[in-house]
C-alpha cells in the first residue's frame, strides 16, 4: 500500500509538472488598430538627364494611389532623414524607422528615347529587409502613368496581400445640362479619373454601360430607336451593333459573363420583364425567367454558375440568386427597404447592392447567403455600385437633391472606410469598372 | 436414509444409461461443407480483373436532369438572331473618337536583369540577431535581412539560468522541468483570467494532495471473529494510520521540492500586468492595411525579450495560424511583427523581477468580431 500511495501520490503531481513545462509565457490579442499604414516614398531617382520629369510624376501618382486606398498614408517628405540618391545605395533603416515609416519605396527612372523604364523596391522597415524583390516596368512614355500605377499595385498587394486595382479603367455615363433635358454619352477613364475620353456622342441617352471581363468591349442601352436597346461596342474601334433586338420589345441591363461571350439581360414584352441569356457568338437565345413578376438586373457569379438578380415576385423588390441555365430561385435578401441592381464581387464572397429604406438609399453588401448585411453609404441618392477588380473597393452614382442635384461618381472600401469622390469633370453616373488591364 | 441412496443410484444408474445409449448428447450428422476453391493471383492479375470489371454506380448512373422549366419557355422566343452587321462607323460620334483605349504600351511586367533582386547590405547600425536560437519557418526565410547576424545574446542567457536550477535541486528528477515550472503553470491554467490569488493554489497542490489523511474521522470497525468479513473488507482499517501521511507527505515534499524553481523567478505575471503588455501590442497592432482574409487569420508568433523588455527582432516567428492560408498567414504574421518591433523599441511595460515570467512569449493574434 505504501508502494501505491507512492505512486499516486506521483501521478497527482504529474499534472502539475506537465503544466510547468511549457516554455513561453502566453498571452493574446484580440484587438489591433485600424489606421493607415504610414509609409515613405523616396523620390525615384532620376538615372539620366531626361528622366527628372518622369521619375517626379511617377512618384506622385504612386503615392497618390497608395494613399487614395485610405489604407496607407505618405509621410511628408519634410520629414526624412535619408534621401535615397542612388537606387542601389544601402537603406538606412534606421533612419526612416525613426520616423515610423513601415515601408518605404524606392525607384528609379530611366529614358532612352521615347522608352521610360521604371524599377522600383519595397522594403518592411521594422524588419530590416526588402520586401519582395525588386520590380520593372518599361513602355513608351505616353504611358507612363499605366506604369505608376503598375508599380502601386505591386506594392499595395505584397502589403496587403490582395491584388491590385490601380492599372484599371472606368466606363462611366458622363452627364450634362439640366435635369429635365440631361445629355449622356459614355466615357471611359483611368480609375483615378485620369485618361478622360469620351466613346459616344450626345445624340441618344445613354445607360448602364458593363465592360467586358477583357476590357476591350462595352455593353450599354441607349434610345436612339426610341426606346431601350442593348448595344455593344468595341472600345478599341468605336464598331457598335445591337444585341439581342426583338422586334418592338425593350431590352435592358445587360452584362457580361465570366467567359466575355455570354450576355444576360432583360427584356420587356407585354407588359412582363424576364431575363434572357444570349451568346454573343451565335446569336443563340435563352429564356432563364418566366414569372409574371418583374425580373431584371442580373450579374453572374465570378465562376458564372449562377446569376443574381433582383425580382418583385414576393411584393417588394428583393434579390435573387438562380442557376446560371435557369431554374428555380432562392431569395437572399430579407431586410426591410427595397433591394437592387445586385452585382456579385469579383472574389464571389460577396454581393453588392442597392437599397432604398426610409427615403434613404444605400450601398451595402451581403453575403452571397443573405448573410452579414452591411450598408456602407447612406444619401438622397446611391445606385449603381460596380466592384473594384480585387473586390476590396465599390464605385457607385451619388446624386444630390435639390434642382441642381447633380451625380457624381464616388468609392468606398467594403469596410465602410474611405468614401471619396472620384476626380470626374461633370456630372458622372453609372460606373463599371473595368478587371485589371494586363 | 437407505432409501435415499436407493433413489440416487437408481437415479444415476438410469441417466447413465440414457447418456450411453439414449444419444442425448450424441451430434447431429454434420452437412456437408462446401468448400470454395481459393485461387491465388498476382497483384497485377488483380489490378487487371479491377479495371476490367465496370463500376456499378457508372451502370446505374442517373440520366442529366431534367431542364429547368424556363428553358421549355425556349421554344416561346424567336429564333435566335443572326448575328447583327455592325454599325458602321459613320453612325459613331463624329469627333469623340477615341484613341485605341490601352493606349498605354503595355509594360514588362517581368523583372529585368538589371535589377538585383538580391537587396542591398543593411547600413543599420545595429544590426538584428538572427535567430540561431529559433529556427526560421520556411515562409521567414525571404524575410530574413540578407546579411548574417551575429547570436543573439538570449543563447548565453538561457544556458546560465539553467545551471544553477539543477544544482540547487540535486534531487529533481529532470532538468527541464524545474527550469520551467515557474514560467508556465499560470498560463496553463488561466491564460486570460487567471488572478495572483488563484494561481499559486495550483503550486500549492503538491502538499496537500495525500488523500487517506482525512480518513482518521472515519469510525474504525470493531475486531470481529470471523475471518470472513476480514477477507471481504479492505485492509485499510489494519493499516497504521500514521505511516501512509507520513510517506505522502515525503513524497509529496520531494516533488515540491524538484519542481521548486531555485532561482527565485518571482511570482507570475498579474493580470494587470498582462493587460499592459496586451495593450501595448495592439496598440501598435494596424490591421487596416491587411486584407480580409488575412484579418480572419488567427497567427501565433514566439518572440523573445531581454531584460529591458525590447525584442530581440531576430527571434520573432510564426509558430503557427489557423483559419487561413499560407499567404494571408504570412501577411498577418508581417502585421504582427510589425506591432512587436514597433511598440517594443523601447521596451515593454514588463517587471524586471519577474522577467523568466516573460523573457518568451507566444502573442496568438486573432480579431474577433471582423465582419469581412
Amino acid at each position: 500500500m505504501r508502494l501505491l500511495a507512492l505512486i499516486l501520490a506521483f501521478l497527482a503531481a504529474f499534472p502539475a509538472l506537465a503544466q510547468t513545462r511549457e516554455g513561453p509565457l502566453r498571452i493574446e490579442i484580440n484587438r489591433g488598430v485600424i489606421e493607415p499604414l504610414p509609409f515613405a516614398i523616396a523620390p525615384f531617382v532620376a538615372e539620366n538627364a531626361g528622366a527628372g520629369q518622369w521619375a517626379e510624376q511617377i512618384t506622385r501618382v504612386v503615392a497618390a494611389d497608395l494613399s487614395g486606398t485610405g489604407l496607407f498614408r505618405e509621410i511628408d517628405r519634410g520629414a526624412f532623414i535619408s534621401s535615397v540618391s542612388d537606387f542601389n545605395a544601402p537603406v538606412r533603416y534606421a533612419d526612416w524607422k525613426a520616423i515610423n515609416a513601415e515601408a518605404l519605396v524606392t525607384g528609379a527612372v530611366r529614358v532612352d528615347g521615347n522608352r521610360v523604364t521604371v524599377k522600383f523596391r519595397l522594403y518592411d522597415v521594422f524588419a530590416d529587409a526588402p520586401l519582395g524583390d525588386g520590380l520593372q516596368f518599361a513602355g513608351d512614355t505616353s504611358g507612363w502613368r499605366r506604369m505608376a500605377h503598375k508599380v502601386a499595385d505591386e506594392v499595395y498587394s505584397r502589403i496587403t496581400g490582395e491584388g491590385g486595382y490601380f492599372d484599371s479603367r472606368v466606363v462611366y455615363v458622363s452627364e450634362a445640362g439640366p435635369k429635365d433635358a440631361r445629355l449622356k454619352r459614355l466615357a471611359i477613364m483611368d480609375y483615378d479619373g485620369a485618361n478622360n475620353q469620351f466613346l459616344t456622342d450626345a445624340s441618344a441617352i445613354v445607360l448602364a454601360p458593363r465592360i467586358s471581363p477583357t476590357g476591350d468591349r462595352v455593353l450599354y442601352t441607349s434610345y436612339e430607336t426610341g426606346f431601350p436597346q442593348i448595344f455593344e461596342l468595341n472600345v478599341g474601334s468605336s464598331a457598335r451593333r445591337p444585341l439581342g433586338v426583338q422586334g418592338d420589345t425593350m431590352t435592358f441591363a445587360p452584362r457580361y459573363g465570366p467567359d466575355g461571350r455570354t450576355v444576360v439581360y432583360s427584356l420587356t414584352d407585354g407588359g412582363n420583364t424576364d431575363i434572357y441569356r444570349l451568346d454573343t457568338a451565335t446569336g443563340a437565345r435563352q429564356r432563364l425567367t418566366s414569372a409574371p413578376s418583374i425580373e431584371t438586373a442580373p450579374s453572374f457569379s465570378p465562376d458564372g454558375s449562377q446569376i443574381v438578380f433582383e425580382s418583385d415576385r414576393s411584393g417588394s423588390q428583393q434579390l435573387y440568386i438562380m442557376p446560371a441555365t435557369g431554374g428555380e430561385a432562392r431569395r437572399i435578401s430579407f431586410g426591410q427597404g427595397r433591394y437592387g441592381t445586385p452585382v456579385w464581387s469579383p472574389r464571389g464572397d460577396l454581393i453588392a447592392f442597392t437599397k432604398q429604406n426610409q427615403g434613404r438609399f444605400h450601398i451595402g453588401v451581403m453575403r452571397t447567403d443573405g448573410s452579414d448585411e452591411r450598408l456602407l453609404t447612406a444619401s438622397f441618392l446611391d445606385e449603381g455600385p460596380t466592384w473594384s477588380p480585387n473586390g476590396r473597393v465599390i464605385m457607385f452614382t451619388r446624386e444630390t437633391a435639390g434642382e441642381g442635384g447633380q451625380p457624381a461618381l464616388f468609392s468606398v472600401d467594403i469596410s465602410g472606410r474611405n468614401l471619396r469622390r472620384v476626380p470626374v469633370a461633370g456630372a458622372a453616373s453609372d460606373p463599371a469598372w473595368s478587371p485589371l488591364l494586363p | 436414509m437407505v432409501w435415499g441412496w436407493y433413489i440416487s443410484g437408481a437415479a444415476h444408474a438410469l441417466l447413465i444409461i440414457a447418456l450411453v445409449f439414449g444419444g442425448v448428447f450424441s451430434r447431429p450428422p454434420e452437412e456437408p461443407v462446401t468448400i470454395s476453391d481459393v485461387e491465388i493471383i498476382s497483384e497485377a492479375e488483380f489490378a487487371a480483373l479491377a479495371l476490367r470489371t465496370p463500376a456499378p454506380e457508372a451502370v446505374e448512373e442517373p440520366s442529366a436532369p431534367p431542364p429547368p422549366a424556363p428553358e421549355e419557355a425556349a421554344p416561346d422566343t424567336p429564333a435566335p438572331d443572326t448575328p447583327l452587321p455592325e454599325i458602321s462607323e459613320s453612325a459613331a460620334p463624329e469627333a469623340e473618337t477615341p484613341e485605341a483605349a490601352p493606349e498605354v504600351t503595355i509594360p514588362d511586367p517581368t523583372p529585368e536583369a538589371e535589377v538585383e533582386d538580391t537587396p542591398p547590405v543593411v547600413a543599420s547600425p545595429d544590426p538584428a540577431p538572427e535567430g540561431p536560437l529559433f529556427e526560421a519557418p520556411p515562409q521567414r526565410a525571404p524575410r530574413v535581412a540578407p546579411t548574417p547576424a551575429p547570436a543573439p545574446p538570449e543563447t548565453a542567457d538561457i544556458a546560465p539560468d539553467a545551471a544553477p536550477e539543477i544544482a540547487a535541486a540535486p534531487d529533481a528528477p529532470p532538468e527541464d522541468i524545474a527550469e520551467d515550472t515557474p514560467e508556465t503553470a499560470p498560463e496553463e491554467a488561466a491564460p486570460e483570467l487567471a488572478t495572483e490569488a488563484d494561481e499559486p493554489t495550483e503550486t500549492l497542490a503538491l502538499a496537500t494532495s495525500p488523500r487517506p489523511r482525512p480518513r482518521p474521522a472515519r469510525p474504525a470497525p470493531e475486531p470481529e471473529p470471523e475471518t470472513r468479513e476480514t477477507a471481504a473488507a479492505p485492509a485499510e482499517p489494519d493499516r497504521p494510520e500514521p505511516a501512509a501521511p507520513a510517506t505522502d507527505d515525503a513524497v509529496a515534499e520531494a516533488l515540491a521540492e524538484a519542481t521548486a524553481p531555485s532561482g527565485d523567478p518571482g511570482p507570475p505575471l498579474t493580470g494587470a500586468e498582462r493587460d499592459n503588455l496586451r495593450i501595448a501590442v495592439r496598440d501598435c497592432w494596424n490591421v487596416g492595411s491587411l486584407s480580409t482574409a488575412a484579418k480572419e487569420t488567427v497567427v501565433t508568433v514566439f518572440v523573445s525579450l531581454d531584460r529591458d523588455g525590447r525584442p530581440d527582432t531576430g527571434s520573432i516567428r510564426m509558430v503557427g495560424f489557423r483559419e487561413g492560408t499560407e499567404a494571408t498567414a504570412r501577411q498577418a504574421f508581417e502585421a504582427a511583427r510589425r506591432a512587436i518591433i514597433r511598440c517594443g523599441n523601447n521596451g515593454f511595460p514588463l517587471p524586471v523581477e519577474k522577467y523568466e515570467q516573460w523573457r518568451e512569449i507566444e502573442m496568438t493574434f486573432n480579431l474577433d468580431g471582423v465582419s469581412f
